[in-house]
């Protein structure tokens, strides 16, 4: 009992702040940068057994590869919690900046999504995305990424393959935006693999992020110590 | 969706499903984040840099013999946005660091607080502090990192 009030104490706290409610958010509010608040991760991803086998298969010291200043996946920039991101609508297109290793996406909003250019021009590993709005959200389809790892910090391996198709839906609402992730791989998952994020608006400005391979493996020295 | 709405499905499925945080460069999977240690010796490198920053120190023991502690702390942007002075620690500089111990290799711990080189103390607010802040709309205010003068300094 005393840990459900422990635990309720929060939510009332969450509701009250709750109670100066904006009004539902409009497509205007999707500008601006935006700040890491929390994730939800499926306890059960509904991996196939070839899923099952290449989560097993997962080594952090070779499969992550944000270690070689390489980005994962946006699911997984996404689990970063302090560097922010920032969104632009441009019109025709939409920007999207990730401070984490300066991983900079254009995603058009009118065109063919297998021919869509690689939505970060620097890393065509992280696929090609076309978007579009629904009601006050932008959709964001993304194919052609590169088979590996979607995941190497909310949930540590987490498989993908070249034929994932994932669907992020943003959906402001004023101060506050949540990304709704849904990944189609029937390859590895048996069924849509969802995450969500929340995030807040922060007033700053995206900085350089400046990776390098001495800075990204910071566990050199772990690692070198542990003889691997 | 209205905020009272998001903030209830946050919460509720942050209860239901906690995130999963195992990752190899977790700080709460590779740092035991309870009672700090603490360690005493002089600074030979300084790494503001994302995504981790680090610190080499040099620490003697009691034969007077050397051995190096790397110290990490948060990544340089999240120091900046914090208003960390990057420049809080020099190379040179004999300090006394509360870290907490790595929990897989000796002489590696994580930032908590320091006692500077003018004998004045510094403690980290931290980022979840930080990100409180921005989500409640308040001024972020690093009390405690602000520099407490040595005891019985002159101010």
């Amino acid at each position: 009992m005393n840990a459900l009030l422990r635990m309720s104490v929060p939510l009332m706290a969450a509701c009250a702040f709750a109670d100066d409610a904006l009004g539902a958010g409009t497509r205007a509010d999707l500008d601006g940068v935006w700040l890491f608040y929390s994730a939800q991760v499926p306890k059960d991803p509904g991996l196939t057994p070839a899923g099952q086998q290449k989560l097993e298969q997962y080594d952090p010291l070779r499969d992550d590869t944000d270690t070689v200043c390489k980005p994962v996946t946006f699911t997984n920039i996404m689990h970063t919690p302090s560097p922010p991101i920032e969104i632009r609508q441009r019109g025709d297109h939409v920007e999207i900046n990730y401070e984490f290793m300066d991983v900079h996406r254009r995603v058009l909003l009118r065109g063919e999504l297998a021919s869509a250019p690689y939505t970060v021009a620097d890393y065509p590993h992280m696929g090609r995305s076309l978007g579009r709005y629904e009601n006050e959200a932008l959709v964001v389809d993304t194919v052609d990424v590169e088979a590996g790892y979607l995941d190497t910090l909310g949930f540590p391996g987490l498989p993908q393959s070249a034929d994932m198709r994932t669907e992020e839906r943003f959906i402001p609402d004023g101060d506050r935006l949540k990304v709704i992730v849904t990944h189609h791989d029937s390859v590895y998952y048996t069924k849509p693999m969802v995450m969500t994020y929340d995030f807040v608006r922060v007033d700053t400005e995206i900085m350089e992020w400046g990776c390098t391979l001495e800075g990204a493996n910071y566990d050199k020295r772990l690692d070198a110590a542990e003889g691997k | 969706m209205k905020l009272r709405d998001f903030v209830l499905l946050s919460a509720s499925a942050a209860l239901l499903t906690p995130l999963v945080a195992v990752a190899h460069h977790s700080v709460a999977i590779n740092f035991e984040r309870g009672e700090p240690i603490e360690i005493r010796g002089t600074v030979k490198e300084v790494h503001m840099r994302n995504p981790h920053s680090q610190y080499v120190v040099a620490v003697p023991d009691a034969d007077g013999a050397i051995t190096e502690w790397l110290v990490e702390w948060s990544d340089r942007n999240s120091l900046v946005r914090r208003g960390v002075d990057l420049d809080l620690i020099k190379p040179g500089d004999t300090i006394t660091l509360a870290l907490w111990p790595s929990q897989r290799l000796p002489h590696v711990g994580y930032f908590v607080q320091a006692v500077l080189a003018d004998g004045s103390i510094y403690r980290d607010c931290g980022f979840v502090q930080y990100r409180e802040a921005v989500a409640n709309s308040t001024k972020f205010r690093c009390e405690e990192g602000a520099r407490e003068a040595a005891q019985g300094a002159t101010p």
